[in-house]
């Protein structure tokens, strides 16, 4: 041990160099968005290739349950095609607004306060940023980076996550947000006092936003906080979906993206 | 000795304005800057502690990025110059350098060859506009661009840097 010191007290001048070196490089990544995107697409990619060869292993060992979410989804859409009524064949009706392509996820993280996830679609099967990324049962994130092959999606377990959500029934919207701690639950903030709320109401997307259609189910409401000081609810949403054992998710294109941005930021101007 | 840390920080605010404001603006050909600040590392009292030399060299650089909006790039290039300015001293001036910082810079400039001289001062140049290039495109494809231009500043720079050293020099006690 002494030497240890000893040798660190000898060198402390490199010490002291390759502290204020990482520092400042630090710095330059930190503070700049073309450095860190730069950083973490790079990172991305040679993370990536071990995350998929881990994967592949892990997925086999998952295949009986995830062969059980899927009987489970195909029931639920077969229940759906024969036992609604409403649902009518016809080319302007159906909606075309929002395409759907599969991926997997490769890396999962719940255990930070800004998670992030990576799937293995990038740009050259037509994921871009800002897609939404949902699984079978609710919402996962947004994706932030893309490379050739692989995606970082910024989950919704993020702090830095906003997603735009409504109370099924009453149509009353609010942002839906992580506070960091729980990766089952999240908080439903901005929903105004006059609205109707009880424990187990069901809560969907809004669709305020281009990135998610509307009516996805997200989770239910578990606890309701109101404060008389203040004008909006306190809700937390227990996630419909287990959002650290989910496998396969899909990418939500809207076609019409970009004419709505144009529209919003032509109301900026 | 406090003689000696007053004239430090004379020179820190001094050649941060002057490259600030002046220098930074400089926009020769649209592109090249002349990088005078490094002459706060060239001429930075060799008797001082190496540790003092480093985290002064480095708030030096953090500083002068807020001026050109380039937050840790200079910062992490004037930290690297500081820390080998030593080695690089001891292999171009040989018997010449003393560790111990009695001589002051008229001797170097008086008795060391003219050859000794600009090695001296290109090397460290080069090795600060080089990170600071690098650091600035972050990637390896720009790897042309930067050597060019690290090539072409550091000409300018050398040009201003030894210049200024000169005047300083035929100025100092």
């Amino acid at each position: 041990m002494q030497r240890i010191i000893d040798s660190i007290l000898s060198n402390k001048d490199v010490l002291v160099f390759l502290i204020l070196l990482l520092f400042s490089i630090y710095l330059v990544i930190d503070s700049n968005h073309y450095h860190q995107s730069k950083f973490n697409s790079f990172s991305n990619n040679f993370t990536s290739i071990i995350f998929k060869k881990y994967s592949s292993l892990e997925n086999y060992f998952n295949l009986n349950h995830e062969n059980e979410e899927l009987i489970k989804e195909n029931l639920d859409l077969k229940n759906r095609l024969y036992s609604n009524k409403e649902i009518i064949y016809d080319t302007i009706l159906i909606n075309t607004s929002h395409i759907f392509s599969s991926a997997k996820i490769i890396s999962n993280n719940f255990s930070y306060s800004k998670n992030y996830l990576i799937i293995d679609k990038g740009y050259k099967h037509g994921i871009n940023k800002e897609m939404g990324v949902i699984s079978s049962y609710g919402i996962i994130g947004i994706i932030v980076d893309v490379s050739e092959n692989y995606s970082r999606v910024m989950s919704v377990l993020n702090i830095n996550s906003k997603i735009n959500a409504k109370i099924k029934n009453s149509f009353h919207f609010g942002s839906l947000e992580w506070n960091g701690e729980d990766p089952s639950k999240l908080n439903l903030n901005d929903v105004p006092k006059i609205a109707k709320i009880t424990i187990g109401d069901s809560i969907v997307s809004g669709g305020m936003s281009a990135i998610f259609p509307e009516n996805l189910p997200i989770g239910i409401v578990s606890k309701i906080d109101l404060k008389n000081s203040e004008n909006y609810y306190g809700i937390e949403v227990l996630l419909n979906n287990d959002m650290t054992s989910t496998k396969n998710v899909y990418v939500i294109n809207n076609i019409y993206k970009e004419e709505i941005n144009n529209l919003k930021n032509l109301i900026n101007e | 000795m406090s003689n000696l840390y007053f004239i430090i920080a004379f020179r820190f605010v001094l050649i941060l304005i002057v490259q600030g404001l002046i220098f930074n603006k400089f926009d020769l050909f649209g592109l090249y800057d002349p990088h005078i600040s490094i002459i706060f590392v060239l001429i930075f009292p060799i008797k001082t502690n190496r540790i003092f030399f480093l985290i002064i060299s480095f708030f030096f650089g953090l500083i002068l990025d807020y001026f050109s909006n380039s937050i840790g790039i200079n910062a992490a290039a004037f930290v690297t110059i500081a820390f080998v300015k030593p080695y690089i001293m001891n292999s171009v001036f040989r018997n010449f350098y003393d560790p111990d910082g009695i001589k002051i810079l008229k001797d170097y400039i008086q008795d060391s060859t003219i050859y000794q001289k600009v090695l001296f001062v290109l090397i460290i140049i080069l090795i600060h506009h080089f990170i600071m290039f690098s650091l600035e495109s972050f990637t390896i494809d720009q790897i042309k661009v930067v050597i060019k231009k690290t090539f072409y500043t550091s000409l300018l720079s050398l040009f201003f840097c030894s210049s200024l050293i000169y005047l300083l020099a035929q100025n100092e006690r």
